[in-house]
């Protein structure tokens, strides 16, 4: 196990990993953490407390590094992720309390499964560039979430908002599983504005990405006082996937929605196996 | 119906935020890449890497405590665990940052959401180990 290399080796093949799991993550609209946490605990050997301690903080680094980018080119819809927060901060405040009630393998079953399901309507509208025919629903429409971003060619593609409801369960989960995993629950975020609210991919991912590291800060700091952040894991975990998220995050505003889709469909995939996995072995 | 720009009163608003996030991003970045030179520099390299893994639970402000009194006698962990600490708080910085400029936009209704946003995450953080 690589916990017995040398501090140096160590520390260097901890940053490469991160560098990969940030450029990723930025792409798909996830924070890295379901990448990096399997990394660290199968691949290098790290206790799972202090890999997931490492990761959620991580997570706000790759959040924070790459909304930043997206703010300026106006992708990211602050009204939408604002109020969404609410939902997902809750939710990480009910995790962490349930943390310590709940069964860890169970979750990661039914997860699993709801990643799985949720992957389906991706896979089926695969090359969609915009959601047609959407209509602003009630809270759409009272809470003001419609809005219009850019194109590459600077034309503004305008956008409504649905089912405003089913996207604020949705997060209110998101932000569960956040508290009691120390993930950014990236996929789950997506999936509610994406499936849920039927937003452009573009501005789902990028909201996401804007919300996840608040959502983070939450179980970040309950992580921290539980003492499973360790500096010398978490330093060159954060420099990495900061590292990778600015590369990847450059990569994506040039990027097509059909692009984005086609690298976030497997990697959904891939998640959902690996929590069903980790469900029956433990 | 007209759509309403996804950032109030357009680049200004979020040109702030960004900064927010850039600034808080950066100074964290630059503590985590000094601290661990620093760290290497003194030797810390020979250790095996097990060796970093204890836990010992602490209350946030402890812990805050910790990393400053720490890096002030020039233990390089302990401004790793400021750099954390940096980290932690960005997002934090950015939700209030949101609620003085949705209050100059005169938007309460957005002001009131991002005041929620604010003391939820503040009692989590604080509150909850």
């Amino acid at each position: 196990m690589a916990v017995h290399l040398s501090l140096v080796v160590f520390e260097a093949v901890v940053l490469a990993s991160a560098l990969a799991a940030g450029f990723v993550g930025a792409i798909a609209g996830l924070g890295g953490g379901v990448l990096l946490v399997p990394i660290l605990t199968i691949g290098l050997g790290v206790d799972v407390r202090f890999a997931i301690g490492a990761s959620i903080v991580s997570v706000i680094a790759t959040s924070s590094g790459a909304a930043a980018a997206y703010v300026k080119d106006h992708l990211t819809n602050l009204r939408i992720g604002m109020f969404l927060e609410v939902a997902t901060t809750s939710g990480a405040i009910t995790g962490a309390v349930i943390a310590k009630f709940v069964n860890a393998r169970v979750l990661f079953l039914i997860f699993g499964f709801i990643l799985l399901l949720s992957a389906m309507p991706l896979i089926v509208r695969l090359g969609e560039e915009l959601p047609k025919g959407i209509r602003n629903d009630w809270f759409a429409r009272h809470m003001r979430l419609a809005s219009a971003y850019p194109r590459p060619d600077g034309q503004m593609v305008e956008y409504q908002v649905t089912r405003v409801p089913l996207g604020f369960i949705v997060m209110y989960v998101a932000g569960i599983t956040s508290g009691l995993l120390g993930i950014g629950s990236g996929t789950l975020k997506v999936l509610a504005m994406d499936t849920g609210m039927r937003l452009p991919m573009k501005v789902s991912s990028t909201t996401s990405n804007f919300m996840i590291g608040v959502t983070a800060a939450a179980s970040a700091g309950i992580y921290l006082s539980r003492g499973f952040v360790t500096p010398l894991l978490a330093a060159p975990v954060a420099l990495g996937v900061l590292g990778g998220a600015t590369l990847g995050s450059r990569f994506l505003v040039g990027a097509s929605n059909t692009t984005i889709r086609k690298v976030f469909v497997p990697l959904l995939i891939a998640v959902a196996i690996e929590m069903l996995i980790r469900g029956v072995q433990g | 119906m007209k759509a309403e720009p996804a950032t109030p009163r357009g680049p200004n608003f979020s040109i702030l935020i960004s900064l927010v996030l850039l600034v808080g991003v950066s100074l964290a970045a630059l503590i985590l890449a000094v601290g661990l030179v620093i760290f290497f520099a003194h030797g810390g390299a020979n250790e095996p890497a097990s060796s970093m893994f204890s836990a010992s639970p602490h209350s946030l402000l402890g812990v805050v405590r910790r990393a400053m009194s720490g890096t002030l006698q020039g233990d390089p962990q302990a401004l790793l665990g400021l750099g954390v600490l940096v980290l932690l708080a960005t997002p934090v910085l950015r939700v209030a940052a949101s609620i003085a400029l949705f209050l100059a936009e005169k938007d309460w209704l957005y002001t009131v959401v991002t005041l929620i946003v604010l003391g939820i995450l503040l009692y989590s953080i604080f509150f909850i180990h």
